[in-house]
């Protein structure tokens, strides 16, 4: 990992924001906020929230899969839809939580890491592009990830771009 | 994939199970982050890696030797897809995309993915075999 905070860009930050970001380097590796416990590295409450926005968003997903399931050699629509949604808002979310963070510390790791890690996933997405080019259906794996691949990170751009206009307006 | 209609007992099972997996990618990602000097996200990617092997495995063993989808569902899609995460993935890929690391963000994409879906296939394979 960089010595600056991956949770955010430098470019174009005001001198209260970089600031903020300095006073935060040693702790800031990923997109939690801080590091505590010597055994575990984060707090109890930050270990918490990441439990019961994990528990949600997996919860939420699960219910959406169990309610719409996918036929063997079908398109794989919710994990694409589950994926996509989680990339828009967790670009939308980065710049609209990174003033919030010091005054509510839990809310980075209940929403970012919590509720969108277990919202989205990867391994579905692996075992699918698997599943599907072992039936033979290689135009459909390969749609699946161009997909997920290209449309996850042009909403991850928009949704940074939309939360970074709300933030400055 | 096939997993269990929700009972509410079932349904519980599953979000802690996801609670637990997103414990242990926070873990993970945080400890493996703070030993790294680099900018490439090496703990999402051994997360992902780790959780697409055990998806796998799990998937092998419902389609060549019957595993109930209950288990599919509790560990599969509960503690797998707790532990595993897109958003972060593609939100590291874009950072690092604004930071410069316009390499590191193609290798950190693609080698995912390749990685991921390795390690999937490797472990249905293994399954068809045994």
């Amino acid at each position: 990992m960089d010595t600056s905070p991956p949770h955010e860009t430098p470019d174009g930050h005001d001198a209260s924001s970089a600031a903020h970001e300095l006073l935060n380097q040693e702790g800031e590796r990923d997109l939690l906020d801080e590091p505590v416990l010597p055994l575990l590295g984060l707090s109890g409450g930050t270990l918490a929230a990441v439990f019961f926005g994990g528990a949600l968003g997996t919860l939420a997903r699960y219910l959406l899969e169990a309610h719409h399931q996918t036929g063997s050699g079908g398109f794989p629509w919710v994990t694409l839809l589950v994926n996509l949604t989680g990339s828009l808002a967790i670009g939308f979310l980065v710049p609209l939580t990174e003033h919030a963070a010091p005054r509510a510390p839990l809310l980075r790791p209940l929403v970012l890491v919590g509720f969108l890690g277990g919202w989205t996933t990867y391994s579905t997405l692996a075992v699918e592009a698997t599943l599907l080019g072992k039936n033979g259906d290689l135009t459909t794996c390969l749609a699946y990830l161009v997909a997920t691949v290209v449309g996850g990170l042009a909403l991850v751009v928009l949704g940074h771009a939309a939360g970074r206009k709300v933030m400055s307006s | 994939m096939s997993a269990s209609s929700p009972t509410l007992g079932l349904a519980l099972l599953v979000a802690v199970a996801g609670g637990v997996g997103a414990v242990l990618r926070a873990l993970l990602i945080h400890h493996i982050g703070l030993r790294r000097a680099d900018p490439l996200p090496v703990g999402t990617l051994i997360v992902n890696g780790s959780g697409s092997l055990l998806l796998g495995l799990l998937t092998g063993l419902a389609l060549y030797h019957g595993l109930g989808g209950r288990y599919l569902a509790v560990v599969g899609v509960g503690l797998c897809g707790g532990y595993t995460t897109w958003s972060t993935a593609s939100w590291e890929t874009v950072h690092l995309m604004h930071t410069g690391h316009r390499a590191e963000a193609v290798v950190y994409t693609l080698g995912s993915l390749v990685v991921c879906i390795g390690c999937a296939a490797a472990a249905i394979g293994f399954t068809a075999l045994i």
